[in-house]
């Protein structure tokens, strides 16, 4: 049996365009449809200058890891690229090859080695080549560490100490004991900002008295589709903005209870001639959880829908190259992709 | 940056003293041929060898 | 650390022939054709398809990826007789590329104004 529609202007067609539909039990209007000869009357081809009209980017909040801002009219095709590049394509530097030369620690070679790799690491990889499989390390391709560390006795420590970091010398190795060794012109070109690693806090393994790590350890720049150590974010993410849509009025004590469907902040209950009023005032905070559309009081006077092509985009920098820079970068590999594969396929067409 | 992977060891003393380490009480021990394995500090006599100095290469994955 | 990232110098740039190819027998008019991009993904192919999509001379586009663990996508292309497949591609790949320069652009002017909640942190490295 078809389920009647009983929603308020569910077969709008400008709603079906522009928004995705949050049903109790299913999300609907999910795909973008916004291309040529989809809608009678509308031209919905590429214009750019139309684009550069409606595109819209808004900056919320800004720090030395985190960033989040609005990206309004652009499809979920190109967010998402964006995304996906942020995590997977923007180059960084990353521990690539550990020369263990000793280590009596409790930490075996290869999970020590593998620990190293995910320190991130505080070099600007545009200042760096990739390294190929065959090519030889140089001070073009490869930053240097020394991990030196032995532990011993603290004889200044109190008669009966219990805590290993008073009463022995090095019994944490932090990431802060990788020591830079500049090669070639390095220390020159990098006087600016030294090389190190991002976090000097990151403990890579323990040690008790007469136990030493002695370690040197090449960086590499390469991508996060190679390896999770060279992504440059925690995460990157997006999500779409949530829309409240209220049909009529709630009012009295169901405006309360509406309010009670939504986290703090969405909807605020004000009072109109003495009259409770459920108005929604920051849909941007809802979690869109749907409880709202559990309650059958609430049948056929609310819809949820979110904006396709509202994205809140929020990026996670690990710290080694701050997320504003993150997020040019990434668009740029987007825009070379399409250079690169514009020439190729022009060389392959004029030798066919 | 260049590395062996077998660093050549030093040409063989004729009768060359080893260093262990004690079991009881973790000092170190050098001890020649055919003498008792004995730790000059405590008296064990169980003993752990030092791990190889060679350098070893691991991926860091 | 610096802002900028120079991966187009133009007089660096090396064409790699085997990045595009044409599938064999998709061709048979210049109206149709399944492209092969060499170590692409989603990443690439859908945003592309997208950009084809929004042209109104092409009748269809998709893109897929034949296997999982082979690196490469196809994308076909359709297209009406006013143009061809490998002009559409040009153009689906110049749009994109006109709008990842307005969304640089864009994004530059809003850091610049400046108008945000800007977040010392505590833990500052």
């Amino acid at each position: 049996m078809v389920p009647e529609k009983k929603n308020f202007s569910h077969n709008d067609l400008d709603t079906l365009r522009s928004r995705v539909i949050v049903e109790r039990d299913r999300v609907t209007s999910t795909a973008s449809t916004d291309f040529p000869h989809n809608y009678p009357g509308q031209d919905l081809a590429w214009d750019f200058e139309k684009f550069k009209e409606s595109f819209k980017l808004k900056i919320n909040k800004l720090s030395k890891t985190e960033m989040e801002f609005d990206m309004i009219g652009i499809d979920a095709a190109v967010a998402n690229a964006f995304r996906r590049i942020l995590i997977a394509e923007v180059p960084t530097m990353a521990v690539s090859n550990v020369f263990i030369m000793n280590n009596t620690s409790i930490v075996v070679d290869e999970v020590l080695a593998h620990r190293l790799g995910l320190v991130p690491i505080l070099a600007d990889p545009t200042k760096f080549d990739f390294k190929g499989k065959e090519e030889t390390p140089t001070d073009l391709n490869t930053i240097v560490f020394k991990l030196q560390a032995t532990c011993r006795r603290n004889p200044n420590a109190a008669e009966g100490e219990t805590d290993p970091l008073k009463k022995y010398i090095h019994a944490n190795v932090y990431s802060g004991d990788m020591k830079w060794s500049p090669q070639g012109d390095q220390a020159e070109r990098f006087k600016e900002c030294p090389i190190k690693p991002v976090f000097d806090d990151i403990v890579v393994t323990k040690l008790r008295p007469g136990q030493e790590v002695d370690i040197e350890i090449h960086c590499e720049k390469g991508l996060g589709q190679d390896h999770a150590k060279w992504s440059p974010v925690a995460t990157a993410s997006y999500r779409l903005m949530p829309e409240i849509l209220i049909n009529g009025e709630i009012t009295g004590e169901a405006a309360v209870r509406f309010q009670k469907c939504f986290p703090a902040g969405v909807v605020d209950v004000v009072k109109e001639n003495g009259v409770k009023k459920a108005v929604v005032v920051n849909p941007r905070k809802d979690t869109v959880s749907r409880e709202v559309l559990r309650h059958a009081e609430f049948e056929n006077k609310v819809k949820l829908t979110r904006v396709r092509d509202h994205f809140i985009f929020k990026i996670e920098s690990v710290g080694a190259i701050e997320p504003q820079d993150l997020f040019v970068q990434a668009v740029k590999v987007l825009m070379d992709k399409t250079g690169t594969v514009k020439r190729s396929l022009q060389s392959t067409l004029q030798a066919e | 940056m260049n590395y062996n992977a077998t660093q050549s060891t030093a040409p063989k003393a004729p009768a060359p003293a080893m260093t262990y380490i004690c079991a009881e009480c973790g000092s170190d021990n050098e001890i020649k041929p055919k003498e008792p394995i004995r730790c000059k500090e405590c008296g064990y006599r169980i003993m752990y060898k030092k791990r190889t100095k060679r350098m070893v290469q691991f991926e860091a994955r | 650390m610096s802002t900028s990232v120079s991966r187009m110098d133009e007089d660096q740039i090396e064409v790699d022939t085997g990045k595009v190819s044409v599938v064999p027998g998709t061709m048979i008019e210049p109206q149709c054709a399944t492209f092969c991009l060499q170590d692409e993904d989603h990443t690439l192919g859908n945003a592309l398809r997208w950009a084809l999509m929004k042209n109104s001379e092409v009748d269809f586009a998709s893109y897929s990826i034949p296997h999982p663990s082979e690196a490469r996508t196809n994308v076909r292309i359709q297209t009406s007789d006013n143009t061809t497949a490998a002009d559409a591609m040009y153009k689906g790949l110049d749009d994109l590329a006109d709008l990842c320069d307005h969304v640089i652009q864009a994004f530059q002017a809003e850091l610049a104004k400046g108008e945000f909640e800007y977040e010392e942190e505590e833990n500052a490295f």
